[in-house]
Formats: structure tokens, sequence, C-alpha cells
């Protein structure tokens, strides 16, 4: 009998769609509780980026926050506009460089993020009491490593 | 005053990772399709061929594996048999539904197979075997999670 594990064998995309979901899940529930159903499509992941500090979180540069999402520059326009319109995000030029703009989080944006967090350490704690720590690197490591091979082929 | 700070700087969370590493998938599958004249499949039609191809999965597991509604599903499939990729055949005694790939889906799962070829083998340059296997044995600690979630 093969020592492999079985799952050695499964295509990792398909891992990783079953993996994404309990995120997604976990945070929709996160955020229907914290009265936040609106949130558009990749909303999620530009409000958990943003500093989340009370009273006065800091401005983030726009084309910074919707760089990684890999979105067309319409699509991430539409994508901050909606945020703005829905209160998630205040905009403003940037102070010293009037040609760009910045985004932060707004009372509403930083319930969200705070929901968002709150349900990805809930996900992380569970996470921890099934792998150790070992695999938990691993995953890290190995989810990092796709990033620098994305880079590498031109994004 | 408030200052500006550079996302360089923060914790990336498994969630971004995750949806940075699906990206780097779909950019070598894409090319693959392209390199094979296919530009009319609809995502998530790679995955539904691929699953199809490996003829592992049923119906349901399919739904359950794409994250999608029933009649989503069936509207979905209804397009990949308008574009040539599977044909579907109808079970006169029960009316259940079978699906087969044409010769076009096969090329377009082929092209998944192969791409995801090309990246996982790039991975395994850059990280170890024993991180390979912690990667994998944590997406499926969380899929797992996911199966414990009350369903809503």
């Amino acid at each position: 009998m093969s020592d492999r594990l079985w799952y050695a064998d499964v295509p990792v995309p398909q891992l990783m769609r079953v993996a994404r979901d309990v995120y997604r899940e976990a945070a929709r529930r996160a955020l229907e509780g914290a009265g936040c159903d609106d949130i558009p499509h990749n909303g999620a992941f530009v409000l958990a980026g943003l500093d989340h500090s009370a009273p006065e979180p800091a401005f983030s540069v726009q084309a910074d926050v919707v760089g990684s999402l890999g979105l067309s520059k319409q699509a991430a326009s539409q994508l901050i506009d909606t945020l703005v319109l829905r209160e998630y995000l205040e905009r403003r030029n940037d102070p010293v460089d009037r040609r760009r703009m910045e985004v932060r989080l707004t009372d509403r944006g930083r319930t969200a993020a705070v929901a968002i967090q709150t349900a990805i350490d809930a996900i992380e704690a569970a996470l921890a009491q099934l792998i150790t720590d070992e695999e938990l690197c691993g995953l890290r490591a190995g989810l990092a490593a796709y990033r620098l091979i994305r880079e590498r082929s031109g994004d | 005053m408030p200052t500006t700070r550079s996302l360089a700087d923060t914790y990336v969370s498994i969630p971004e990772l995750m949806r940075l590493a699906r990206g780097t998938y779909k950019r070598a599958i894409d090319a693959e399709y392209a390199a094979r004249g296919i530009d009319d499949l609809p995502a998530p039609g790679g995955y539904v061929l691929a699953y199809l191809a490996n003829g592992e999965e049923s119906i349901p597991e399919m739904i359950e594996g794409l994250g999608i509604k029933k009649p989503e599903y069936a509207l979905f499939m209804d397009r990949l048999v308008l574009r040539g990729f599977i044909t579907r055949d109808i079970d006169p005694n029960d009316g259940t539904a079978s699906f087969a790939l044409t010769e076009r889906g096969h090329a377009a799962a082929d092209a998944v197979f192969a791409g995801g070829r090309v990246v996982d083998k790039q991975l395994e340059s850059k990280v170890s075997a024993a991180d390979i296997g912690g990667m994998r044995r944590g997406l499926l600690a969380l899929a797992e999670i996911k199966q414990s979630l009350p369903q809503s």
C-alpha cells in the first residue's frame, strides 16, 4: 500500500476553490451580522487591507489599494466608487501630490473591516487546531510562492 | 496628522494569498486556452471540464465544488453544450441528465491540466516538498472547516 496521502494528487486549484469558500462564507455571515450586506465583489479585500485604527485611520494611496487585485483600471475605479457611495470609504486628493487619490475607512468601513478580520481570525484559530505549525508555514510559503510566480510571469 | 500607509508593509492574510495564487493558475490556463484557440469558455468552465475529464465527480459534488446554486449550474451547463464543449444525454427512464466532453471539451480540459502543470512545476522549484505538503494539508483543513459550518 502506498504511503502517499490522497490529497497529494488533488489539483491545487480545486483545493483552493473549496478552501476559499470557507472564508467567503464566514465573511458573508459576519458582514450580514454587522449590517454590511451590500459590499461589492472584491470589496472585502479592499476593506480588510486598509488601516483599521480609530478614530482617524491612515489614508492609503488608491492605486496601491487596488493594484494587487488584478482588476482593470476601470473595474478598480468602479469598485472604489461603489465603496465610497455605500459609505465604506472616504476619498480625497493626496495633499502632497494632488494628482493622486487616497482612501481610508469610514466608520461603516471600519465596522465591516473588523467583522471581516474577526471572521478570518476565527477560521485561522480553527485551522491552527487542525494542522501543525509547520504545515501552516507551508501553507503560507506555498501560497506566497504563487505570487512570486505571477509577478515573474509579467503581472 | 494621519499618515499614508504602504500596503507592502501589511500582513497578507491567507484569503488574500489564496486569491493571488488562484490568479496565477488562471493566467497559465488562459495561456493554454489561447494556444489551443479556445476563447469562448465561460468561467468557471475549466473546472467543470476538468471534473468531467477526471470522471470522479457526481453532479451534486460538482455543484458543491463550484459553489453555485442548482439553477445557475443548469444554465451554465446549457452554455457549455451550446458552445460545443459538452454533450447532454437525458435518461429516458428517470429524466436525469448526464454530460460528456466533446473533442473541443477534451482540448479545453487538456489546457486546464497543462496550465496547472506549468504552475506546479514552477512552484516545486520555489518551495520545498514539505511546504507543498503543508500547503495541501492546510487547504484541505480549510475545506474541512467549511464542511463543519452550519448550513445557511
